[in-house]
């Protein structure tokens, strides 16, 4: 095994485990940027998504200002590809983190990047719920809080664990571009030590493994939705 | 002796749907005493969903007043507008139970947390509210299935768990907006006949929407009839259905012959 390692895959092998550009340390940069992007990212995108259903037109509580300021941002962050918003917000992230690379300023642009793909699609996910089902709810006296939580979020339980695991593989293809502003993970081992040093063997087996984590996101996030279910049987 | 409940003057629904003018409900009052299983018939499209929404303001007029148990809940006539606060209307309509046709349950809660949900602002405690709402669903005869999702129930057994629903506040008003179009003849009869089961027990005013005479015929009292946006016709039950004025009415309650109707009815009502 190890021998037929070392002979088909010898720069894979001399990347090492640890070190700069160790194997565990690709991913766990890659680990710890989904995460991190993801809690800030996500709670950004979770507020925006149900921010624009309430306030739209047609919502429960509708607000011209803070739908429109809502849709303009999430459009605006939406429309500027992710490489260019790194560069983009530079400043922002020297300002909030005091550095403009590595992988904790690669945070800034990866949360602010997933977060309007996040909010649309809370957005749709919420947009499942019955309008019938609200309107029963305001007719027993349902608060804000009751629809927020108990019909909206509630309600479109399963729908949200589905969209979140289509947003947590898409960040994950998000930090692999992270490496453009050296903030390492799997991404940056493939082009950098793999694709740019002509190393296929690196590429290959970085490619898998980040294939591998988005085939575990997918399986565990399709078993959460289909556990929360329980609108057909 | 009979004391009015609900009282609609000169309610206008208008929308403004881009050049159109949309009169879904026409400059229509309507008084509903205490006690009446009052029908409102009509075709689809004719009013009947957007009137009675008014009743809870789930819809709002463009104009008129809304009265219920005494207190104006809506006056917008040209000098004033008056309308309650969001909280006293949320208390307000904790007093008017809404059943629907599509039932309207939360999916994702069982037959008893549904209509626990309903009880979540009263002034019980929890243990106090889970009692009740088992009481309900027992009056409703679910008590077997109130750990089942709405999902594992028959349109007969969700609808009796919305009925529960809509009478967890002690509501002194049920509005029903076609809740037995989606059910089969037989369901269709339970559900009518536990709507006049409350009525008869628990004192419940009933405001019945439907576009089934049957079910006008089963258990209402007092029907008014509906056609672009206007009551065109009402009465009590036998009236309308023996004697009616208009032919849009006649039409509506068929051309059965008067005596057979009457007699209809009244076997309904011993
Ligand atoms: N929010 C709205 N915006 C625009 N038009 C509306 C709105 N709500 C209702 N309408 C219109 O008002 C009219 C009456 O609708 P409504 O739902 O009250 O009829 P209905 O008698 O309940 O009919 P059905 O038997 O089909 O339920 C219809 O023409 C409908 O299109
Ligand atoms: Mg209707």
């Amino acid at each position: 095994m190890t021998e037929f390692f070392s002979k088909y895959f010898p720069n894979v092998i001399a990347q090492g485990w640890g070190g700069e550009s160790g194997w565990l340390t690709a991913i766990g940069q890659t680990f710890y940027m989904t995460f991190w992007s993801f809690i800030f990212g996500g709670i950004l995108g979770l507020l925006f998504g149900v921010g624009l259903v309430l306030t739209a037109p047609e919502g429960v509580y509708p607000n011209k200002i803070i739908f429109n300021l809502c849709d303009k941002l999430v459009s605006f962050f939406r429309a500027v590809p992710f490489i260019i918003l790194l560069a983009f917000i530079a400043p922002v992230t020297q300002l909030l983190v005091h550095t403009q690379i590595g992988t904790t300023a690669a945070l800034v642009p990866l949360s602010l990047g997933v977060f309007p793909f996040y909010a649309r699609q809370i957005e749709v996910a919420l947009a499942s719920v019955d309008h019938g089902i609200i309107e029963a709810a305001q007719s027993v006296g349902a608060t804000f809080s009751d629809i927020v939580f108990t019909v909206y979020l509630r309600e479109a339980r399963s729908e949200i664990a589905r969209v979140t695991t289509v947003t947590l593989i898409s960040l994950i293809g998000l930090t692999a571009m992270a490496g453009a502003i050296g903030a390492g993970g799997l991404g940056n081992t493939a082009i950098s030590y793999g694709y740019n040093r002509f190393n296929n063997d690196v590429t290959v087996v970085a490619t898998l493994i980040v294939l591998l984590l988005v085939v575990l996101v997918q399986v565990v996030g399709d078993k959460i939705a289909a556990a929360l279910n329980h609108r057909s049987n | 002796m009979s004391t009015p409940i609900i009282e609609l003057t000169n309610i206008q629904v208008h929308f403004q749907q881009k050049e159109k003018l949309i009169k879904s409900v026409d400059d229509v009052s309507l008084t509903i005493n205490q006690g009446d299983i009052y029908g409102i018939v009509g075709y689809s499209g004719a009013g009947k969903s957007t009137l009675v929404r008014v009743i809870n303001l789930l819809q709002k007029p463009t104009a008129g007043q809304v009265t219920v148990s005494g207190d104006v809940l809506f006056e917008k006539n040209d000098q004033t507008t008056h309308e309650l606060a969001a909280a006293e209307l949320r208390t307000k309509r904790r007093k008017i139970g809404m059943i629907f046709q599509h039932f309207n349950l939360l999916n994702e809660q069982t037959a008893l947390q549904n209509v626990a949900f309903a009880l979540k602002h009263s002034k019980l405690n929890e243990s106090a509210r889970l009692q009740k709402a088992e009481h309900l669903l027992e009056l409703v005869d679910l008590t077997d299935q109130k750990d089942q999702f709405p999902a594992q129930l028959s349109g007969g057994q969700q609808q009796r768990v919305a009925i529960a629903r809509a009478l967890a506040n002690d509501p002194e008003i049920l509005i029903s907006d076609e809740a037995t179009s989606a059910l089969d003849p037989k369901n269709t009869n339970q559900i009518l006949d536990l709507l006049k089961d409350l009525n008869a027990k628990l004192g419940v005013t009933i405001v019945l929407i439907t576009h089934e005479m049957e079910a006008v015929k089963r258990i209402a009292n007092k029907v008014a009839v509906m056609e672009n946006g206007q009551i065109i016709e009402r009465g009590d039950l036998l009236d309308i259905f023996t004697n009616a004025a208009e032919p849009f009415t006649r039409e509506l309650v068929g051309s059965q012959n008067a005596s057979e109707t009457a007699l209809d009815i009244l076997t309904h009502y011993t």
